[in-house]
């Protein structure tokens, strides 16, 4: 009998306790499938990206019953990064096997270049087995196929790590020697600021040709890098190159003084103020951020 | 009579769990009720900070914004360190988690997947003003620039979404005692320079002898209260060594380029440098109780809250209870620093340590609960000028809000911009970590010297710098390439649909090409250090 009374008050409580849950669950379920109806393959990309391993292969299923060549291959191509990502290194083959089928049955999809591309980084990104050799073949194959595509930006990219990983000093000559036939023969592409980062880091070392360096390094600064952690980096080896490598006051000067200005509560701040009291130069205006200036603002705003 | 008691006491077991049961039950009904029974949105907001006065900061704000918002109620629950992680994880995966969440203690792995599942990214939101800034001076400005660090602190780099709302800062002082200090050395205030601090310390060790009493100059502790010392010392005499290590000039001295100083012989162990930084951990040891070493954080406490020790280094976390807790009244100061005309180390210090003005006491919106709009709502309030103000006032912390000061008994914690960075990481590696705390605790402990370390440390650091530059850290670094591979591709895939941002490829990008040559510029410097060095095992 207490038995039978237990089970009664712990099923009640578990109805009470798990109802919130059960609306929620249900709410999101109602979203999901609202987001499905409206594009499954975003919904394939959004379950990926959270994980959600066994949900993007159902959803995947039926949209590789597709009659819509572009819709088949976008799925195919998402087939591949969930056989790649699910267990990295237990279904590589499916994964190369995914990819390849876009190249090999439709080469003229938009998904295409994007496939080759993802079939040549997988020598590169195996964590157990890496051949940057094969990748660096499998790179020019993207270049070769596709040379208008972004992905062939970014395979050229790629391909200029994969020399210097592969061979080092001669290596990043050449890869500089591809990159700038590459950029002289298409102007402002979309990555110009990343392409002239990895120049300029490439001709720092293993080239060690500095001025060359600061010369890539100052027009990715200028094209625009798109993270603060690699804006604060390169205005940093800008001026502490020109000041030690170059003897180049007046550049040094001009990207400490920048660098001020733009990250003033940067924990380099302090070195770059005695750089630019070593160099004899003046420092700019910044927001006073001592106690004394935070407890005179406090006071006033009080 | 005898049969039934003996029945019920052979299932004592039984009843004991259906009394359980029943309790379990009417708490929840209780709470349901209570929930619906005013017909209030209920903002709940977890967080672990059980310390003196911070629940009663918050529940002050709180009523401040019920009186805005009648229909709206914050109710805050407290959960302890030990089980925090393992609570809300259990509840989000549920679906019972609070709406405000307070950022941490779950392992940073988790805590991604947590974040991309469970809660609102507010990257956008952060543009917009804060509404609750209305008539102060920071109206009309984005919130995310009401912040002194400009929210760069709640970025997640993985992410790379904006999810935390933080409040307060927090950094490390030296607390003193200040009628013991004056009655043992005369002083109001520890000496700021570090020959004179030492001699401070002289003074209040003869004076306990002189009255008998029990008492030290530092509480130290093992592994909490003491590195706290050693380490800013260090970091003062061991800058000088960032030219000498920082091989690819970003300003920063990296575990790989130490490592790759020391193969090459760029930095000797032996180095002055490096033998200030022992003479600086020897004279601070000196200061602390005996047998500091096994002592942990709270052991610590007590000897300075009892008034066996003077002073004691710790954060400003620690301020408001130590103020409750302590019948004296207590100073806090910024640590001793050599001076530049000090004949061991005055050559060597360029300035006092840097600290970064880091967001911390942290919440993120769970956008799956009911009420995550209000909870928004409430976090733009408690962040506002005048409220920050009012939280970190009551809690006795620093505010992360432009405009506001910190109260003047932690004022000392406002964070130092200007100071100098730690020049080499002396423990680069798992394996050479292991190894210099080893050797550490026989230091501590008196049973080595410096030259003894040293040797010692020499002997494997070869062997175990391999392991893990080869092993260890280059498998990590595939692993990383291949997380980044994947984020990189299904924000691609997201944005193409119309679904994400289109900047975050590009981002993501950027990051995996700069990693990836940061790894195979550090690889390739190894090897040719490797292949030169003269250290033991090298060939």
């Amino acid at each position: 009998m207490a038995l039978l009374v237990s089970l009664v008050f712990s099923y009640a409580t578990a109805r009470v306790v798990m109802m919130r849950g059960f609306i929620v669950l249900m709410t999101w379920w109602a979203a999901a499938g609202w987001s499905a109806a409206s594009d499954p393959l975003a919904t394939v990309w959004t379950q990926l990206r959270m994980g959600n391993w066994s949900g993007a292969e159902r959803t995947l299923q039926r949209l590789l019953q597709s009659a819509d060549v572009e819709q088949l291959c976008a799925a195919k191509f998402a087939e591949g990064v969930l056989w790649q990502h699910r267990m990295p290194g237990a279904d590589a083959d499916r994964a190369a096997a995914a990819y390849r089928w876009v190249v090999d049955q439709h080469p003229q999809s938009a998904e295409a270049p994007r496939a080759l591309l993802a079939w040549a980084r997988l020598p590169d990104l195996s964590v157990l087995n890496p051949q940057p050799e094969v990748a660096v073949s499998r790179y020019r194959l993207v270049v070769e196929r596709y040379p208008d595509s972004e992905a062939a930006q970014e395979a050229m990219l790629h391909l200029a790590l994969g020399l210097f990983e592969t061979r080092g000093r001669e290596g990043a000559q050449e890869a500089l020697r591809e990159l700038e036939a590459w950029r002289a023969a298409r102007p402002a592409p979309p990555y110009a600021a990343v392409q002239a980062l990895v120049m300029g880091r490439l001709a720092l070392y293993p080239l060690e040709d500095y001025r060359t360096a600061v010369r890539y390094l100052v027009e990715a600064e200028r094209a625009g890098l798109q993270t603060t952690a690699q804006q604060a980096a390169v205005l940093l080896q800008i001026a502490q190159v020109a000041e030690w490598r170059l003897g180049d006051r007046e550049l040094a000067v001009e990207y400490y003084t920048k660098f001020l200005k733009q990250f003033p509560n940067h924990n380099s701040t302090y070195l770059s103020k005695l750089a630019l009291q070593r160099l004899g130069a003046p420092l700019p205006a910044m927001v006073d951020m001592s106690l004394e200036a935070v407890l005179e603002r406090g006071r006033r705003v009080r | 009579m005898k049969p039934r008691w003996d029945q019920i006491r052979a299932n004592l077991g039984l009843w004991v769990l259906l009394a359980a049961f029943v309790a379990a039950l009417l708490r929840v009904l209780t709470l349901q009720t209570a929930a619906v029974a005013d017909n209030k949105k209920v903002v709940r907001m977890v967080h672990w900070q059980l310390e003196a006065g911070i629940a009663e900061a918050i529940q002050e704000v709180a009523q401040e914004y019920e009186k805005r918002h009648p229909d709206v109620r914050i109710e805050q629950i407290l959960i302890g360190e030990r089980g925090y992680a393992t609570w809300v994880t259990t509840r989000l995966i549920g679906g019972t988690a609070p709406e405000i969440i307070e950022y941490g203690q779950v392992p940073p792995a988790l805590l991604t997947q947590l974040l991309q599942r469970y809660f609102l990214p507010i990257s956008d939101v952060i543009l917009q003003p804060n509404p609750y800034n209305a008539g102060t001076e920071l109206e009309g400005v984005p919130w995310k620039n009401t912040y002194n660090d400009d929210m760069s602190s709640a970025y997640h780099m993985d992410l790379l979404e904006y999810y935390a709302i933080p409040s307060s800062a927090f950094t490390v002082r030296l607390y003193y005692n200040k009628p013991l200090l004056k009655a043992a050395t005369g002083l109001d205030v520890p000496p700021r320079e570090f020959r004179a601090f030492l001699a401070a310390c002289e003074q209040i060790k003869a004076y306990g002898r002189r009255t008998g009493l029990t008492l030290v100059p530092i509480a130290g502790a093992g592994k909490y209260n003491a590195p706290i010392l050693f380490n800013r010392f260090e970091q003062v005499v061991g800058t000088t060594l960032l030219p000498e290590v920082d091989v690819n000039f970003d300003a920063d001295a990296s575990g790989e380029e130490s490592a790759i100083a020391f193969l090459n012989g760029t930095v000797a162990f032996d180095d002055p440098r490096i033998r200030a930084m022992f003479r600086g951990r020897e004279a601070y040891i000196e200061q602390f109780q005996p047998a500091f070493f096994p002592a942990d954080r709270m052991d610590a406490a007590f000897l300075f809250i009892q008034q066996r020790a003077v002073m004691i280094a710790s954060g400003s976390w620690d301020a408001a209870s130590y103020a409750k807790q302590a019948p004296f009244e207590i100073g806090i100061v910024d640590f001793p620093l050599p001076a530049r005309d000090d004949p061991e180390f005055g050559q060597f210090v360029l300035g006092p340590a840097v600290e970064t003005l880091d967001g911390g006491f942290a919440f993120v919106i769970n956008r799956t609960a009911p009420h995550a709009e209000e909870a928004l709502d409430f976090m733009k309030f408690m962040t506002s000028q005048p409220m920050n103000d009012l939280l970190n006032r009551r809690i006795q912390w620093v505010p992360m809000i432009r405009g506001n000061a910190p109260a003047e008994f932690i004022a000392p914690f406002w964070p130092r911009i200007d100071g100098v960075k730690r020049g080499i990481w002396l423990d680069p590696g798992g394996y050479n970590w292991l190894k210099w705390n080893e050797l550490l605790a026989l230091h501590a402990t008196g049973r080595a010297g410096f030259d003894e370390i040293i040797e010692s440390y020499r002997a494997t650091f070869v062997r175990n710098t391999d392991r893990w530059f080869r092993l260890d850290r280059a498998r990590l670094a595939r692993i990383n390439q291949l997380q980044t591979e994947f984020r990189a591709t299904a924000e691609r895939g997201l944005a193409e649909r119309g679904a994400g941002r289109p900047q975050k490829p590009r981002i993501i990008l950027e990051n995996l090409l700069a990693r990836k040559y940061y790894d195979l510029e550090m690889t390739a410097r190894y090897d040719a250090a490797r292949a030169a060095t003269r250290l033991p095992g090298g060939s």
